[in-house]
């Protein structure tokens, strides 16, 4: 008797959708043994990530702040991976866009500055991600650069940039030699939708992403050359199609929407520039990704649903003691899961046995 | 009875599939099919595309499990889990195409395809071995030469050699003369039939050459749609019988007769070069004129620069110098050029080339006109529903056998997919059409259908380039041929005037 992998006769869209749930089940169970490793119960480790960050107000809007930058990074994240560009430097472009935005708020610092402000801030953000993530896309274009080496170098690059800005000249002088900039003024700050909560006009922006992303893809001409692009590369040179083109142009959405998602992060839920003000949202958001299957609608879900695991995750280190490293851990396990469990798109298991056996079992 | 391993029996056996069934989900791939191959025997596999051939094949060599069925190898029932067990029963595949490591010599590739190959090889007793071994066999090849190095014809040899030198006494052949010349063909299977009559061999040979199976075969089992159609001694059949049987009842589409004069040149090639993926010269400034209303064949043993050329055409490859010019303008293969020059293209490997897999059919029909009116609008939107109408439309008029616009293209079968690009290329007006390879992999009916296309567009006024590694495909469509060997065109002559083996002899090369 043999476990064989058997390549389907065509690729099975019930897989594809079911694919992620397998994964998580899976990582559930590895989650479990470790925790029995680690001498914590399972039970109630698993009850402290996934069941307890649900049960309260506080908790659910807590997961709504956090799935915002996920669900907005992904999202241009998922055009650059469906025209097979491969953009893994958004946690870079995130901090660009933080600092970027930043700029503006730290500039108008105590000035009369009106209504403005905001609005110029998420603009410039936007641009600054923008112009950082084209850097890889026109060295891949004009040299064959590996984007995904460049741009993922370029993600230190921005976090030593942060870094020396809060530690240098953006330094708040009555901030007792704390690396971080003065709090931003009320002009500067993404508003509260509910008052005395923590949920901000951020997460409204994320979901008219998620709906321009479903628009995109399925409406429009580009989305369609996207789509094209990145499922047949072959094809699309044939048909005239011109990828380089998409490769810029998903690689300026992807940061645009990394850039908008740091400076959101920034003027919202932490009011001021600091080192340290994402705790890996540019890679949990490749998670969320794929998690999603690359549709706006899915990514949603997704973001949702890692963002869960970041609050269970500070939940269970406050009740239990377990670090909070474990989160990461269980992210990356999901994602291998997730890969791994996407072969069976194309594949399927199968139980092999020889005549001789099966006639013996039948007898 | 000792149950167990068994030794290979040193001459010719035969092999029996009995009452094979084969599902893949819904889908009856071979129905109850029988074959017998007689010991010592030459048996042809004759069917068309998708009539189960290869599938019976590959649950013969233990790629595939079948639903049902037994194997029986020389008189006795054998489970054949996988390759491993049927090679150790002493049967081999060669397959259509080459399997050996082209930057090793022949001798390697023979000791390094052994299942016992030794952590270091004693090269001077294997060499030894290899010519002793040589000595007994009816083909010769070099066995110190690099297999890069010889001709398509040799490494077929070499394929052969190297079932034989792993002591395989039963070989399956699939389509093993696809990529020689005529002549070349002809000596292999001349010498494989040598081998059969002296009683070391059983040759079951997959094919759809009716002049190779009435000269070489002694048996012959027919297969249509997965179901066995006809069996019988080679001798008592004739290949229109066999023809016959092969497509069953189904009415062939009437290729339209030759018609009208050729125009003006509206194609030129003009000294093109192109370098293939590892950047060596595939396409040595070659230089042609197709003029409207004149098919214009490219003959040439598959990877003689065909491909590379095709691809430039196609704008899947960049030129490397060269001019290419369509009704006297630059040729850069943008879409905006070939729609102006009401372009059409019908490359090899449709599926590959032409085709988004994933996507849906209506998608993959509207590929070439998404973006203009109906399918759009404002320089930015989609119109769904002018996608799925035109499809409907195009869908009826090509008979592509597909559930519903939506479903993905990669669903459909090969002669489908191929209609589905022949419904968007062939759609409007031509004015140039470059075609590969259309035909293959295709069942009659798919081939007369595009060989009708193909003249009806050359009627109309089209400059037709047509690449085929099929001779008789383009003596039968071509007004004029020219053979392509080493990236370069080695002859010409008018398709009436051409003299095959003059033909066959500058596709090898001499």
């Amino acid at each position: 008797m043999q476990l064989v992998l058997e390549k389907r006769a065509e690729r099975s869209n019930a897989i594809a959708l079911v694919s992620p749930l397998i994964a998580i089940g899976l990582t559930i169970v590895t989650m479990v043994i470790l925790f029995a490793v680690l001498g914590k119960n399972p039970l109630l480790a698993l009850q402290a990530y996934f069941i307890a960050p649900l049960t309260d107000g506080y908790s659910l809007q807590e997961i709504a702040v956090k799935a915002t930058p996920l669900v907005m990074i992904a999202i241009g994240l998922s055009l650059c991976y469906l025209a097979n560009a491969w953009n893994i430097g958004a946690e870079g472009q995130f901090l660009i866009g933080a600092v970027a935005g930043s700029w503006i708020a730290v500039k108008t610092q105590g000035t009369d500055a009106g209504a403005w402000v905001l609005p110029a801030m998420l603009v410039l953000a936007a641009a600054a991600g923008a112009l950082y993530a084209l850097i890889p896309a026109i060295c891949k274009v004009k040299f064959g650069a590996s984007e995904i080496l460049t741009s993922l170098m370029l993600v230190y690059v921005a976090d030593l940039f942060l870094d020396y800005l809060v530690r240098g000249p953006w330094r708040d002088p009555h901030g007792f030699n704390f690396p971080t900039t003065a709090e931003f003024d009320p002009v500067a700050t993404v508003p509260l939708l509910i008052e005395g909560g923590r949920l901000h006009l951020g997460s409204i922006i994320a979901l008219l992403v998620v709906a321009a992303a479903a628009i995109l893809l399925g409406r429009t001409i580009k989305g369609f050359e996207i789509r094209v692009v990145g499922a047949a590369p072959r094809a699309a040179r044939f048909g005239g199609f011109n990828a380089n083109q998409l490769v810029i142009l998903t690689f300026a959405v992807s940061g645009a929407l990394a850039g908008l998602a740091g400076i959101i992060e920034v003027a919202g839920p932490i009011g001021h520039l600091q080192p340290g003000i994402s705790p890996g949202y540019g890679f949990t958001a490749i998670i969320v990704a794929f998690l999603g299957r690359l549709n706006p609608l899915g990514i949603l879900v997704a973001g949702l649903f890692l963002a869960l695991t970041f609050i269970g995750g500070e939940q269970a280190q406050i009740a239990m003691k377990i670090p909070l490293d474990v989160t990461k851990v269980f992210q990356g396990i999901l994602l291998f899961y997730v890969l791994a469990c996407d072969s069976l798109i194309l594949y399927r298991f199968k139980l092999v046995f020889s005549n001789r056996q099966v006639a013996r079992g039948a007898g | 009875m000792i149950i167990g391993e068994t030794p290979p029996p040193s001459g010719a056996f035969g092999v029996d599939a009995i009452a094979m069934t084969m599902r893949f989900g819904d889908f009856l791939a071979l129905d109850n099919v029988e074959l017998k191959v007689r010991p010592g025997s030459f048996h042809a596999l004759l069917g068309e595309n998708g009539a189960g051939k290869s599938t019976l094949v590959k649950c013969i060599m233990g790629y595939y499990h079948a639903t049902e069925g037994d194997i029986i190898v020389g008189g006795r029932e054998q489970p054949i889990v996988n390759p491993k067990d049927a090679h150790a029963l002493g049967l081999g595949m060669v397959y259509q195409h080459f399997t050996l490591v082209p930057a090793m010599t022949v001798a390697e590739n023979l000791v390094l395809a052994r299942d016992d190959v030794p952590a270091v090889v004693n090269w001077p007793k294997e060499m030894k071995a290899l010519e002793a071994f040589l000595a007994q066999m009816p083909f010769k090849v070099p066995l110190g030469a690099k297999v890069s190095d010889i001709s398509a014809g040799e490494r077929q040899k070499c394929e052969i050699l190297k079932q034989l030198y792993l002591k395989r006494r039963f070989l399956i052949l699939d389509e093993p003369t696809s990529v020689l010349t005529p002549a070349e063909a002809d000596e292999v299977l001349g010498m494989l039939r040598d081998m059969v009559l002296k009683g070391e061999l059983t040759i079951l040979m997959i094919t759809h050459k009716f002049r190779e199976v009435m000269a070489f075969a002694d048996d012959v089992t027919i297969l249509r749609r997965g179901k066995l159609a006809g069996h019988g001694k080679v001798s008592e059949m004739t290949p229109d019988a066999m023809a016959r049987t092969m497509i069953g009842a189904e009415q062939l589409t009437v290729q339209p007769p030759r018609t009208g004069e050729a125009g003006r040149a509206r194609l030129e090639l003009k000294q093109v070069r192109a370098l293939d993926d590892a950047g060596a010269v595939a396409v040595h400034d070659v230089s042609l004129a197709v003029r409207a209303g004149e098919i214009v064949g490219i003959a040439g043993v598959s990877g003689n620069g065909q491909r590379q050329l095709v691809e430039v055409l196609a704008g899947q490859r960049e030129a490397e110098s060269g001019e290419i010019r369509v009704a006297g303008d630059p040729y850069r293969a943008s879409r905006e050029e070939m729609r102006r020059h009401k372009m059409s293209l019908l490359p090899e490997e449709p599926l590959k080339n032409a085709c988004v897999g994933g996507m849906s059919v209506a998608d993959n029909i509207a590929f070439r006109e998404f973006d203009r009116a109906p399918f759009a609008s404002g320089g930015w939107w989609l119109n769904r529903s002018a996608f799925r109408d035109d499809a409907r439309k195009k869908i009826a008029r090509c008979k592509i056998k597909t559930r519903t616009p939506d479903t993905p293209i990669s669903a459909l079968s090969g002669g489908n997919i191929q209609r589905a690009v022949l419904a968007r290329e062939l759609a409007g007006d031509i004015e140039v059409l470059i075609a590969a390879n259309p035909c293959f992999g295709l069942d009659f009916a798919a081939v007369a259908q595009i060989h009708a296309e193909i003249m009806a567009a050359r009627n109309r006024g089209a400059a037709v380039l047509l690449v085929s590694e099929d001779l008789d495909e383009l003596l039968e469509l071509s007004d004029r041929m020219v053979v392509m060997f080493h990236g370069q065109f080695v002859y010409e002559a008018r398709t009436s005037e051409a003299d095959l083996t003059v033909v066959g002899r500058h596709m090898a090369g001499h």
